[in-house]
């Protein structure tokens, strides 16, 4: 077996030639294989090489398309960060993600050429494109020993956009170290065998779409890429290519539970399901393994800034339904990092803020300072080895039966089906939007699991109807975060803080419709 | 019962009337996506008075097909 603690580069090419005859993906209908799929990766690199400075990063302007997946493997083999710029978010959002990046070269499919032209328009002169196409006949012996292919000239491997609290997103730099120690953490925690069949769920842009990616091809698995009209059965989707491996928020569950597809035994041939992105409800977990019988079943635990994911609880099948906790916990740290609880001095106590440190804590935001300042603190926590950390925001609860527990935020961040947003950005947006200085953003609805499915906003004295309110927002925040109503009242309600009550709201206009 | 279906994609995605038309796909502009495709299904459900079973709320993926459903069941297009 390849050792995953290669430079990361080094460790692709050496598992793409290995597993050079096995399919590596699966799109609408056609197989690639390692050996093809590098080649056109390969292609692409060398343009890659021909126009950039080593570091450029390679903007991703598509999604679920095979220019994507090369788009994706090209930037990691020419030592290039990747930047995914997702086809659903507004202009607006696309041209900050590409300018805050300083993208070199954009990356384009047939459903995004349009967006890439326009972009070029927008964007510091010289910006370069290029694209990729599914193979008639792929090239099935490409050089897997290119000596250009060093991956030298960059440490970071991807930037990832999240939301800002200011109302601009902000780009995190996972370094390709940090990538690496995932994937061996991850394979010792999770394994699968060449041959696998993998679903592959997210978005590029959500960075649960680099394990869906990463350790599939780091394990000589078959990535079922799921076309835009199968994401609403992604369940169907799974029973139809009789998929083994499984990876998504809980909340693709909750909704096909609504459409009931969890039937028992409907995915026999699942061996490994994952889930991470939001708490998983124990009850999402149960009927899970109804519904596929012979998959192990873990929670995955972590924010962008450490990585994908860094702690792991396995769901215990043999288990009594009222000996478990409501939610799964998070579980142990992963390999080479540390979870600590502490309290509001940084020092270890039963609940209190998760600190994550280790090697798989990344090099924080691109270009913002005081958010690094902010989030990342280099300290001695007595007990670890450790001293820089990431502070997650989240409240958690040492317990001793079962271990890490989620107790909610220490701030206005939020999970909207499974998606990270910060409150305050769409407020800011939204008080733009409306053209008043009071407004608030509230959760809703809310499943019967807790996860929030959308968000409601509230504004004072505004200018505008709700559809111009909506539509402005749109412009400016990705679909899941924009307002899907606008209430007017005459002012926000206060809690003791003097903080606006985003409760009061929900409780006052909100529950019992 | 077209105008039925244009007023719930306009309350639902927050179109434009103008915006709605039969080629409209699911996925294919950012406001119709899984989430807000199941408010668009209760809605319809709510509006004519149906329970759709889960093989055609996964295959109205495009206004032609949820017109084409409805008329199925009954429902007469206007």
């Amino acid at each position: 077996m390849i050792s995953r603690n290669l430079e990361i580069g080094e460790f692709l090419r050496l598992s793409f030639e290995q597993f050079r005859d096995l399919p590596a993906i699966w799109l609408g209908g056609q197989t690639v294989s390692y050996a093809g799929l590098y080649a056109d990766a390969a292609t692409l690199a060398s343009t890659i090489l021909e126009t950039t400075k080593p570091g450029e990063p390679i903007g991703v302007l598509a999604q679920r398309s095979y220019p994507a997946y090369v788009g994706v493997l090209a930037a990691l083999l020419s030592g290039r960060p990747y930047v995914p710029i997702n086809m659903k978010f507004p202009f607006e959002r696309q041209v900050d993600i590409a300018s805050i990046a300083r993208c070199r070269l954009l990356v384009w499919d047939e459903q995004s050429k349009r967006r890439c032209d326009e972009l070029l328009q927008i964007l510091e002169p010289g910006v370069r494109e290029s694209t990729a196409s599914l193979p008639d006949r792929p090239n099935n012996s490409p050089d897997f020993h290119d000596g250009r292919f060093t991956g030298a000239g960059s440490n970071v491997a991807y930037i990832m956009f999240t939301s800002g609290t200011t109302g601009a997103p902000k780009g995190v730099a996972v370094r390709r170290e940090n990538l690496s120690a995932y994937l061996t953490a991850i394979a010792e925690i999770a394994p699968i065998e060449p041959g696998t069949r993998c679903t592959q769920n997210f978005d590029l842009s959500f960075d649960l779409s680099v394990h869906d990616i990463f350790q599939t091809w780091a394990s000589g698995g078959c990535l079922y890429v799921m076309g835009n009209e199968d994401a609403l059965d992604p369940v169907g989707f799974a029973k139809r290519h009789a998929l083994q491996a499984w990876f998504s928020v809980p909340s693709v569950v909750a909704m096909a539970r609504r459409l009931r597809r969890l039937q028992p035994d409907a995915l026999p041939d699942m061996r490994l399901s994952l889930f991470c992105g939001e708490p998983l409800p124990a009850s999402i977990a149960d009927d899970w393994a109804q519904t596929a019988p012979s998959s192990r079943i873990l929670n995955l635990y972590g924010p962008t800034e450490a990585t994908i994911a860094i702690t792991a609880e396995e769901y215990d099948r043999s288990a009594a339904s009222d000996a478990r906790p409501a939610t799964i916990p998070l579980g142990k740290p992963f390999r080479n990092s540390a979870a600590v609880v502490v309290d509001s001095e940084g020092r270890p106590a039963p609940l209190g803020e998760l600190w994550l440190g280790g090697a798989q804590i990344s090099n924080g935001y691109i270009n913002n300072d005081k958010e690094n300042q902010a989030k990342f603190v280099n300290r001695r926590v007595p007990g670890y080895t450790f001293d820089r950390w990431y502070r997650t925001g989240d409240l958690v609860q040492q317990d001793d039966r079962h271990g890490l527990v989620f107790q909610g935020r220490m701030d206005d961040q939020a999970k909207i089906q499974g998606y990270r947003v910060e409150l305050l950005e769409i407020e800011e947006v939204l008080r733009r939007a409306s053209g008043t200085t009071e407004a608030a953003a509230v959760l809703w609805p809310v499943s019967e699991t807790g996860a929030a499915e959308g968000v409601v906003g509230f504004v004072c004295a505004a200018a505008g109807a709700e559809r111009d309110i909506i539509a402005n927002c749109r412009a400016h925040l990705p679909s899941y975060a924009v307002p899907r109503k606008i209430m007017a009242i005459e002012a926000l309600p206060l809690n003791a803080n003097g903080k606006v009550d985003r409760n009061a709201l929900r409780k006052t206009y909100l529950a019992g419709k | 019962m077209r105008a039925a279906l244009q007023e719930i994609f306009v309350t639902e995605l927050g179109l434009k009337p103008e915006d709605f038309a039969d080629d409209l796909t699911y996925n294919a502009i950012p406001e119709w996506d899984s989430a807000s495709h199941m408010a668009i299904i209760m809605a319809i459900e709510e509006k004519f008075g149906l329970s759709l079973e889960s093989d055609d709320i996964v295959a109205m993926t495009s206004v032609r097909k949820i017109l084409n459903l409805l008329e199925t069941k009954g429902i007469a297009v206007g």
